[in-house]
């Protein structure tokens, strides 16, 4: 294990994540079934031998090679494998090869779907099998897109912060040390820290960008901590409990789903606790749907039935949007599908859809869109209401 | 007949399935039905909607829509077109609709219960929904209704017009069908009526909910009643009633003035119907194309294929092809047993057993070589004394029917019912189930390994080791697995018991059902029943299932090969074939890949083996009595009896005010059948419940001249007689006791809230208060002295609160002004829990009823200024080179979900004027722990820096001597126990296990028994205490320090976790410590190292008792079973303790020899008098221990004893067990393990066994010499001159010089 070993690692991660979140914004509207499954078979081992095959960078290979065998050798080697990685574009360029592959299917984004995030205990919240009920798949099939998290790279980034916090709180605890020693620690830790963040959030977009950026950019954990900071001490540090009342908080209040699944096994410590909070916290935040499930043992049926329970609430909520933006609209959605049948582009896997102030869901986003379009041309004449 | 479309709203539930015809468009319900499917449900909706296609024939021709709901509502979409509605959102769409006042919806079904919400939502102007269903558990719902319906007897119709109101309530378990049960059989069992019962039971099922379904949301005005058991049980809604409004009165909820709050909660109209309506309701907002009603044909083609489901779990029938049926039929099939046959006139001596159990009772009689002369069995007719007559006249007449002549020269009696039965009727001996089961099994096979006993409502696992019990699983928290659920399974699908198998065995595929919770079965059932499945398919699963549930479920043994190769099964369960072959198959599995087979038998008398057990108990004992004392058979017959339960019988001596039962006995003066002594028990019983008629004490319940009272169902000893000077007597025993038997679990709850007294740290007052800042915080110390803090007692303040005491007294706050919450109990916990909106562990659970009592009792007492509940992080330690001191991640949150608990709907803290602190702390980082405690408490105490500093040394010293006042009294009494070979029990348990509300005074019950109980972080840590335990290792170099546990568990982090696995070891090594492991239910820092504690305790011989998942309900019974099983194992274990050395005694009769093997863990040794040995010996050989002790800690660096690596049971081999590689550490040995050996071999690098100086062996107090012998070659035959198979379990293998003693 060396650097070059924790970077591919890192990359995989992120490649990883990225893609997951990506094929579950646009599963809920493929018009053939199976086929986002189809394509992700194809793109995976595309990347799987892209990050097999990747290109290390070396030292000796390079005009840097006037560090080996001097006292910079390591610091030199370090940051410029990590220069090299951050400027490559031998992963973007994968990426985008696959959101082109993405692009080809046929997708039909006028369906009104709840938008479910899932969070939870790290491990229930990734798992897609028995382990969590098949709640991926389940929400699925119950009609909802699930919005599940980039939940290996937010957890890296979350070590660091809470690294960084800690570093803070002990802060002239010089512990025996001496004030210098003691300062220069901290601030050398500090600047570490802060510059692998800014490394993994940067990497990060870079990712989204190339796969047409119609994912949520990572969520700042100083944010997700100020957030949580009415309802839960940060301190705690098991990182599912501040994060997923942060979560809730964020993800309703920008709007950006219509509920929260909050899955984890049964006996989950600090993720049960944070769910008592939860209860406070929906109560300052009317119209906020929250459902926490435990995910092991013997209650898969009731579980279920009890999403159902919620989703009935998330299908409603979209539902009314939808007719809502409709309603507002010059355009019936027939004007609005026609014209997305003579622009295709806005109909696939990676076109972004601007996000409206209060609106959710991906078809009253469209809708909007679409809308304000058809507005924008000079021969705007509707067939509809509008006409 | 009309012309609009209608609407169909059918509910396909647990249990019914109810249908309404709607008008849509005007809202009338046309039509409604309303009945049970009895596990068809498609069957029945086809059988319904016939009917109503039949009187409204436009249903069928008028675009008619149809909308399901309901838990088994799913099948049916494809079926008749419907679309599928969830049953929440359905109610709430219905009471949305025809009850818009609603604030509140409570839905109690078959197997669900569901609370819905409603709350104005500004946002949107509308309602928002807080739906709630259960999750996991059926607790709370109609299930448990129709459970204990059914076992008290009580037909549905009479169900309904059970009541509430005004009836007597009695303490009932509502979590689970399974624990209600339990309680109801109690309570039935000591007289009380039906209607109390049921009562009791509504109470409970209404507490449940609302402390756990309403995830601490309060119930708002109007509340709405709905569902089967609300709508039809008049009690259930009485229960409601009187529940609802005191809550609302606590928390300021509005009600109209001068309207009866319980006007606001009733039952609607059509309330069985409200989630049909309301999925028509749901229709509305549909396009007019969704859930076209397609009908009947579809459902008809699945009804006569037998459901809509693909059977997608599927698994082969019992048995893989006939021949191997018809081989296991062979060997397995039940030899019947043939009664003995007499002589008229013979006089047939013989010894009773009677086994007493929960649902039937079991008779045997012994001949005197132990053979079994007659059996009998009759099912529980709900009185023991009533069952036993008829069981003693049975066996009486199978010998007397013959013309001979019954001498019953010895009577043992098991079962819950013993201790009444040994008062009425004279037992010499009652011993619990468990012994009594495993005497009977190592009575008829030999070298076993594990029993399985699975009797109607108990499953029993015992675990031997060379013939001795080693551990023993009892289902104290569930009932899945029992016989009883297989029975009453047979009887619903129409198949009688005895019949089963061979149903069950013409199965040739069948559904897999998961394993769990019997409810949930039930459910599985139904489903499977939708699907097609036949009965015989069920009733094969079922049986499949059975070992799933005993062995996984309950006993949670998956490796089974690892508890040894010879299985004994009985009980009555397995005179069920099917059920035997599915343990068998499944036992079988378990081993495959092993390399060896097991081997499983069936009990030959499998139905009556704890009767057997009993009597071959009696046999022992009465070998050294001169008679029996059975009262005798006509006095048996002509036994009488009245029972007493009312006011006048209930214990005034404690709080617990128990209402007893008195039973007055009355038996014929000695008959002249010869058969038995006839004399009548005389004064108190051997449990103390007896009394003679020969008073005139005044009791409020006369007793006749010729009678006896037995007084039951007191839960203490107080509560056996009925005249304060006697209990005077009772108490002033009990206290001796206590006094001579320290319980260190009790003393840390009472001395961790104590004051420490300290002195004052406070800065004196400032003269120079004139700034504005100053002056201010001269207030704040001023007002020092009149602050009152509360802190609740409970969870990390068992460990942490002598600390925040002192520190707030050193600062200046009176010692009677920092107020703790009282102490667990029920009482507390019913109170309070009712805010609770998550289900944690049971430790955390409390924290919200202490808060609760801090506000709602000590608060309104007297005002409190402050609560501080401390999310304490970590803790000082003294655990060495561990990876870390954390707390429970629950017990550190706790506060903060406590907190929002308290704030969620309104303030209430503000309301009530006081200011909630849960500071966060990490004591074990002083300076970290300094900044927080003054960042904390500069604006609130007005504290500065220094005097913050120097209150918490002053916190911290408490601390310390907190734990050096208990670890001196352990020092002391180790020494004491050490001196008179006694035994001590070390709790292998987390501080908050002191708590007697979370440890259900298991361990005081202990310490009335005799033995001493001590704490992990109680055991003494002075070296001279470490040395001889652990000091070996140190030197080996396998840990670092004596207190170091990361030989055992690399992962210690957790400090409570390193505490309980260093306790652990120190018990495995101290020859007078036993271990008793506790553990809350939902424990997650337990469960990883449950394995490794009985890795560490087990392989040194040492007992290993457990009590877990311990929760909120009190299982009074299993405890009780535990607890004596554990007292009866551990007088076996002492008295070899005092033999030392001594020869085993034949406790049999001569007679008895050849066919009876008495269990090898039950014979004392013949000291030299007597069974326990004398005084004398007993100090000789501790003197002698404690010599060698001597030398070991005087001769530093030579040590006379020194460990070879991994000899049998030694010290080292147990201590790291876990990591064989360790044991390499010591360059000149290395291990070898012997399977056979059950422990590794000490060879030296030269492969020769190290043998040159001979040995010496240490076993609990027993020490062995083995002389030195020749040296052996690697690869030579090892010659094994002290039997090395039968070392297992010694102590230590030492080197050293020869030891004569």
């Amino acid at each position: 294990m060396n650097l070059d070993f924790f970077l591919g690692l890192i990359t995989a991660f992120d490649i990883a994540d990225v893609l997951n979140q990506f094929t579950y914004q646009i599963r809920a509207y493929e018009v053939e079934p199976g086929a986002v499954d189809a394509v992700t078979s194809t793109v995976v081992d595309d990347l799987h031998r892209v990050i097999k095959e990747r290109d290390i960078f070396e030292l000796e290979d390079h005009w840097t090679r006037i560090f080996v065998g001097t006292r910079l050798e390591t610091i030199a080697r370090y940051v410029a494998k990590i220069r090299h990685l951050t400027t490559s574009e031998q992963f973007t360029g994968a990426m985008e090869a696959a959101r082109r592959a993405y692009d080809e299917i046929e997708l039909d984004p006028f369906r009104v779907r709840p938008i479910v995030k899932v969070i939870g205990e790290f491990w229930a919240q990734t798992t897609e099998g028995a382990g969590n009920f098949h709640i991926h798949r389940f929400l699925e099939r119950e009609g909802a897109e699930v919005y599940v998290d980039r939940t290996l790279f937010t957890r890296l980034s979350w070590l660091l912060h809470q690294h960084k916090s800690q570093a803070r709180d002990r802060k002239g605890l010089l512990g025996g040390e001496s004030r210098w020693k003691h300062y220069t620690a901290y601030y050398k830790k500090l600047g570490i820290l802060t510059l692998a963040e800014r490394i993994l959030r940067r990497e990060n977009k870079r990712l989204l960008d190339a796969m047409g950026g119609t994912l949520h950019e990572m969520v700042p954990h100083a944010l997700m901590e100020r957030l949580a900071r009415p309802y839960w001490n940060w301190r705690t540090t098991s990182g599912e409990s501040h994060m997923e009342i942060a979560e809730n908080i964020y993800y309703h209040t920008h709007h950006l789903c219509h509920m929260v699944l909050s899955v984890k096994p049964f006996t989950c410590m600090p993720s049960t606790q944070s769910d008592g909070v939860q209860a406070r916290v929906m109560e300052d935040y009317p119209g906020m749907i929250f459902l926490p499930i435990e995910t092991s043992g013997d209650g898969e049926v009731i579980a279920h039935s009890r999403v159902q329970m919620a989703l009935g609430g998330a299908r409603n909520k979209a539902r009314k949007e939808m007719a809502d933006v409709l309603a507002a609209s010059r355009w019936t959605l027939d004007d609005m599908k026609a014209y997305a049948a003579d622009h295709p582009r806005i109909t696939r896997a990676s076109y972004k859809v601007p996000h409206h102030p209060g609106v959710v869901g991906r078809a009253a986003n469209l809708a909007l869109h679409v809308s304000s379009l058809l507005d924008a041309r000079p021969e705007a004449v509707s067939t509809g209401r509008g006409g | 007949m009309t012309t609009r479309p209608l609407s169909i709203g059918i509910d396909v539930g647990s249990t019914t399935v109810k249908t309404v015809l709607m008008d849509p468009g005007a809202d009338e319900i046309l039509r409604s039905d309303y009945e049970r499917h009895e596990g068809k449900q498609l069957g029945k909706v086809l059988e319904l909607l016939r009917a109503l296609e039949k009187a409204f024939p436009e249903v069928s021709s008028n675009g008619t829509r149809a909308f399901v709901t309901g838990s088994g509502a799913a099948a049916l979409e494809e079926c008749i077109g419907a679309k599928f509605v969830q049953e929440v959102n359905a109610v709430a769409l219905a009471v949305e609709r025809l009850h818009p006042q609603v604030g509140s919806v409570v839905e109690l079904g078959g197997q669900d219960a569901k609370i819905i919400i409603f709350k104005d939502d500004p946002s949107t102007g509308g309602k928002k929904k807080i739906p709630t269903m259960n999750d996991k558990c059926a607790g709370g719902t109609g299930a448990v209704l129709d459970k204990i319906g059914a076992k008290l007897g009580i037909p549905p119709t009479e169900l309904a017009k059970q009541g509430y109101d005004g009836l007597k309530l009695h303490h009932v378990a509502g979590k689970c069908g399974v624990f209600a049960e339990t309680d109801i059989n109690s309570l039935q069992l000591v007289g009380i009526p039906t209607d109390q019962l049921m009562a009791s039971l509504f109470d409970a099922i209404v507490g449940q909910n609302l402390s756990v379904l309403t995830r601490g949301h309060t119930l708002r005005p109007h509340v709405l009643l709905l569902g089967g058991p609300n709508t039809f049980i008049r009690g259930m809604a009485e229960a409601w009633k009187a529940n609802i409004p005191p809550i609302w009165e606590e928390r300021d909820v509005y009600v109209p003035e001068g309207v009866d709050p319980a006007s606001l909660i009733y039952v609607p109209d059509n309330a069985q119907f409200f989630a049909a309506i309301g999925a028509v309701e749901y229709g509305k907002s549909e396009d007019a194309d969704i859930g076209r009603y397609a009908g009947l044909a579809g459902l008809e083609r699945a009804v006569e294929r037998g459901g809509g489901e693909a059977r997608a779990v599927v698994a082969a029938g019992l048995s893989r092809s006939p021949e191997e049926l018809a081989e296991f039929k062979e060997r397995y099939r039940s030899i019947p047993f043939v009664p003995a046959t007499f002589r008229a006139g013979q006089r047939v001596r013989a010894y009773l057993g009677l086994d007493g159990g929960s649902t039937s009772t079991k008779g045997v009689l012994l001949a005197e070589d132990a053979r079994v002369l007659s059996k009998a069995y009759r099912l529980s007719g709900g009185n023991p004394i009533e069952d036993t007559k008829e069981i003693i006249a049975k066996l009486r007449t199978s010998v007397e029917g013959q013309g001979a002549f019954l001498d019953v020269v010895g009577f043992g009696v098991t079962g819950y019912a013993k201790d009444v039965l040994k008062d009425v009727f004279g037992a010499d001996v009652a011993i619990v189930e468990t012994v009594a089961h495993t005497s009977s099994a190592l009575h008829f096979y030999d070298e076993v390994d594990v029993i399985c006993d699975v009797g109607g409502q108990d499953i029993k696992i015992m675990i031997l080791r060379d013939g001795q019990v080693k551990d023993f699983k009892l289902n104290t928290q569930c009932s899945a697995g029992n016989g009883y659920f297989l029975q009453s399974t047979a009887q619903s699908l129409g198949v009688a018991v005895e019949d089963y198998a061979d149903v069950a065995f013409r199965a040739d595929s069948m559904p897999l059902f998961g394993y769990g919770c019997a409810v949930f079965l039930q459910s599985d059932i139904v489903n499977f029943q939708r699907q097609g499945w036949t009965p015989e398919q069920i009733m094969a699963g079922l049986a499949a299932v059975l070992p799933k549930n005993i062995w996984l479920y309950v006993a949670q043994i998956p490796n089974l090969a690892r508890l040894g190769t010879r299985f004994v099964l009985q009980g009555g369960t397995q005179h069920n074939l099917a059920a035997v072959k599915a343990q068998v198959d499944f036992i079988r599995d378990r081993f495959e890949g092993k390399d060896v087979e097991p081997e499983i038998v069936v009990h030959q008398h499998c139905g009556e083996s704890g009767a057997i057990g009993a009597a071959i108990e009696a046999m022992r004992v009465q070998a050294d009595r001169p008679a029996t004392d059975f009262i005798g058979l006509d006095q048996t017959a002509a036994t009488t009896y009245t029972t007493t339960t009312d006011e006048r019988t209930r214990c005034h001596f404690c709080k617990n005010e128990c209402l007893r039962t008195f039973i007055d006995v009355r038996v014929a003066c000695a008959g002249g059948d010869g058969s038995s002594n006839g004399r009548p028990s005389n004064g108190r019983s051997s449990n103390g419940t007896s009394t003679d008629a020969d008073d005139d004490s005044g009791s409020a319940v006369p007793l006749a001249a010729d009678a006896r009272r037995l007084i039951v169902g007191n839960s203490c000893e107080k509560g056996l007689v009925e005249k304060v000077d006697d209990m005077r007597v009772i108490k002033a025993q009990l206290d001796a006791t206590t006094r001579d038997t320290p319980n260190l679990v009790d003393v840390a709850a009472r001395h961790a809230f104590r004051s420490f007294s300290p002195p004052s740290v406070a800065d004196p007052p400032d003269p120079w208060a004139f700034t504005a800042a100053r002056r201010r915080r001269q207030r704040l110390v001023d007002a020092r002295k009149d602050l009152r803090i509360g802190m609740p007692k409970v969870l990390a303040m068992y460990t942490a609160a002598p600390l925040f005491r002192t520190y707030f007294e050193s600062l200046g706050v009176q010692t009677r002004n920092i107020v703790f919450s009282d102490t667990t109990s029920q009482a507390l916990y019913r109170e309070g829990a009712k805010r609770g909106a998550i289900d944690p562990c049971y430790p955390s659970k409390l924290a919200i009823p202490h808060v609760h009592n801090l506000v709602h009792v000590k608060h309104a007492k007297k005002p409190l200024d402050i609560i501080f509940f401390p999310m304490v992080d970590d803790v000082p330690s003294v655990m060495e080179a561990a990876l870390g001191h954390r707390i429970c991640p629950t017990i550190t949150a706790t506060p903060e979900a406590t907190r929002a608990a308290f704030m969620k709907e309104t303030d209430l803290f503000a309301q009530k004027g006081i200011r909630f602190m849960n500071t966060f702390v990490n004591i074990g980082q002083p300076e970290l722990f300094e900044r927080q405690m003054y960042e904390a408490f500069e604006d609130v105490l007005g504290v500065t820096a220094a005097e913050n500093r120097r209150a918490i040394q002053a916190g911290l010293d408490a601390q310390d001597a907190f734990g050096d006042q208990q670890r001196a009294l352990t020092r002391e009494e180790l020494k004491r126990l050490e001196r008179e070979d006694r035994i001590g029990i070390v709790l292998l348990g987390r501080p908050y296990h002191a708590d007697q509300g979370i440890n259900h005074e298991i361990l005081g019950q202990f310490q009335k028994l005799g033995y001493p109980i001590f704490t992990p972080t109680s055991l003494p840590i002075d070296d001279d205490v470490l040395e001889p335990l652990f000091g070996d290792e140190v030197r080996a170099g396998i840990i670092a320090d004596p207190l170091d546990v990361r030989d055992v568990w690399k992962n210690a982090y957790s400090e409570n976790s390193n505490w309980k696995l260093w306790a652990a070891k120190f018990a495995a090594r101290h020859p007078n410590l036993i271990a008793l492991e506790v553990n809350s239910f939902r424990c997650g820092h337990d469960a990883p190292i449950f394995s490794v504690i009985e890795g560490i305790v087990e392989v040194s011989g040492t007992p290993l008792f457990c009590f877990k998942d311990l929760d909120e309900n009190k299982p009074s019974g299993s405890i009780k079973i535990r607890i004596e099983t554990i007292h009866y194992f551990l007088k076996r274990f002492r008295e070899r303790i005092v033999a030392g050395e001594g020869v085993a005694r034949e406790l049999v009769p001569q007679a008895a020899r050849p066919r009876v093997q008495p269990l090898p863990m039950l014979q004392p040794a013949r000291g030299p008098s007597g069974p326990t040995g004398s005084r004398e010996s007993v100090r000789t050989r501790a003197a002698v221990r404690e010599e060698s002790w001597d030398a070991t800690t005087t001769r530093a660096g030579h040590p006379p004893f020194r460990p070879l690596q991994g000899g049998p049971g030694g010290s080292l081999h147990r201590g790291h067990h876990a990591f064989p590689d360790r044991g390499r550490s010591r360059p000149d040995l290395h291990v070898v393990q012997g399977r056979d050996l059950g422990a590794g071999r000490a060879l030296g690098p030269d492969g020769q066994l190290r043998r040159d100086a001979g040995l010496l062996l240490r076993r609990r107090g027993q020490r062995r010499v083995v002389p030195p012998g020749p040296v052996l070659q690697r690869g030579d035959p090892e010659p094994d001159p002290v039997g090395v198979r039968g070392l297992r379990g010694w102590d230590g293998l030492h080197r050293g010089e020869p030891d004569s003693t």
